[in-house]
């Protein structure tokens, strides 16, 4: 339940960021993602700074430009990145080819869906709009896992 | 699980193997990029071009190389040589000697105006793929009824779940969508298991043949099922 809380909480915080708006987001990079507070301590930056220490640990590495990790231990089960951003969803996530990571992005984008279902409050157009941004940040999530596993098979 | 474990855990039955990963994309990639429409778009997309929808396997060639066109596109490869080259003979032992598919889809009549359905059978040679279900069961693909929903409210009220009523029928399962709640549903109907466990979930040869030739992006359709008291 909290992973999908974590995922929530930053789509509340962009859904009205104008970088999600294009449909195959090419303004999208790290710098103009906004990362909502972390409600665990244990899922916060790591960071002295303290205007972001308080914000959570993103599923990429912010020391890039663009999305990327610095390895795959980065993301798979046992690291702080998985606790927050994948946990019970996928607890064995060690991708060897892209239909794991496919898996991966389908297993959120459901418990997206059916969390939203559940909320009596939003509207239908809100809710889209939940959804749209959403499967925005999954599918760069997806392409960031991919792009590293490609990173590490061709060194 | 050390060995010793194994067996202790073996005798008292609570021991199974563990899992093979064979599903991997049928194709060599998982479709990215597809039509992203609405359902009022979808519905006068069906009825403007019913050939396309009765046959979508139809020039499936062609639609399987603009998709993975579309595919490299989307991870900022270039569509070169080499790229095409390993596709092609990776989708060589995916056709038959004469260049059809190894397996055929034909549409189902159905009653209702906003319901499709196909039946797709394994014709050979070679085994069928496998696909996996939500707990990480493999079954295989075929023979598989595929439904695709085109009303995405489904209410218990105003008849508005009769679509879906009359696809249930079709996959004989009342809760085919409990684990893919998106508009189009792969179920096999040839499966020695039960209810969600004949459900495909991706990766899916089935599911990922189906959004290549209707070139649709099934996950931004969610079937939302409201009940009223």
């Amino acid at each position: 339940m909290t992973v999908i809380i974590n995922w929530m909480d930053t789509i509340s915080a962009n859904k009205n960021n104008s970088h999600f708006d294009d449909p195959d987001y090419p303004l999208l990079t790290p710098s103009v993602v906004i990362l909502p507070y972390a409600r665990d301590k244990s899922a916060r930056k790591k960071t002295t700074s303290t205007i972001t220490r308080t914000q959570i640990k993103p599923f990429y590495d912010d020391r890039y430009k663009t999305f990327r990790l610095n390895g795959l231990k980065q993301i798979t089960c046992g690291s702080t990145k998985h606790r927050i951003w994948i946990g019970t969803l996928y607890p064995k996530f060690n991708p060897k080819h892209e239909g794991h990571i496919a898996r991966l992005e389908f297993k959120i984008k459901r418990e997206l869906v059916q969390y939203l279902q559940q909320d009596k409050c939003l509207t239908v157009e809100q809710k889209q709009k939940y959804l749209r941004v959403g499967y925005t940040l999954v599918e760069v999530f997806g392409k960031t896992i991919f792009n590293t596993m490609l990173g590490e098979t061709n060194e | 699980m050390s060995r010793l474990d194994a067996i202790i855990a073996m005798h008292a039955k609570d021991y199974s193997p563990p899992k093979k990963d064979r599903v991997v994309p049928y194709w060599g990639f998982y479709p990215r990029r597809q039509r992203k429409i609405t359902m009022p778009t979808l519905r006068k997309d069906v009825k403007s071009r019913p050939g396309f929808y009765k046959n979508p396997l139809n020039d499936f060639k062609h639609k399987l190389n603009q998709s993975a066109r579309l595919w490299a596109d989307y991870n900022d490869y270039e569509w070169s040589d080499r790229l095409r080259t390993s596709f092609g003979k990776l989708w060589q032992k995916l056709f038959d000697s004469e260049g059809n598919l190894r397996f055929t889809c034909e549409a189902i009549d159905t009653e209702h105006k906003n319901l499709l359905a196909w039946n797709l059978e394994w014709q050979g040679p070679g085994q069928a793929p496998f696909t996996e279900t939500d707990d990480g069961t493999l079954i295989k693909a075929f023979p598989s009824i595929v439904v695709l929903l085109l009303d995405n409210i489904v209410e218990d009220i105003d008849g508005r779940n009769e679509h879906y009523r009359e696809a249930t029928k079709l996959v004989k399962d009342d809760e085919f969508m409990v684990n893919h709640p998106f508009i189009l549903c792969a179920v096999n109907i040839d499966s020695a298991y039960f209810g969600q466990d004949r459900v495909h979930n991706i990766v899916s040869p089935i599911l990922d043949t189906m959004r290549i030739a209707l070139d649709l992006e099934i996950y931004d359709l969610p079937v939302e099922k409201t009940q009223h008291y």
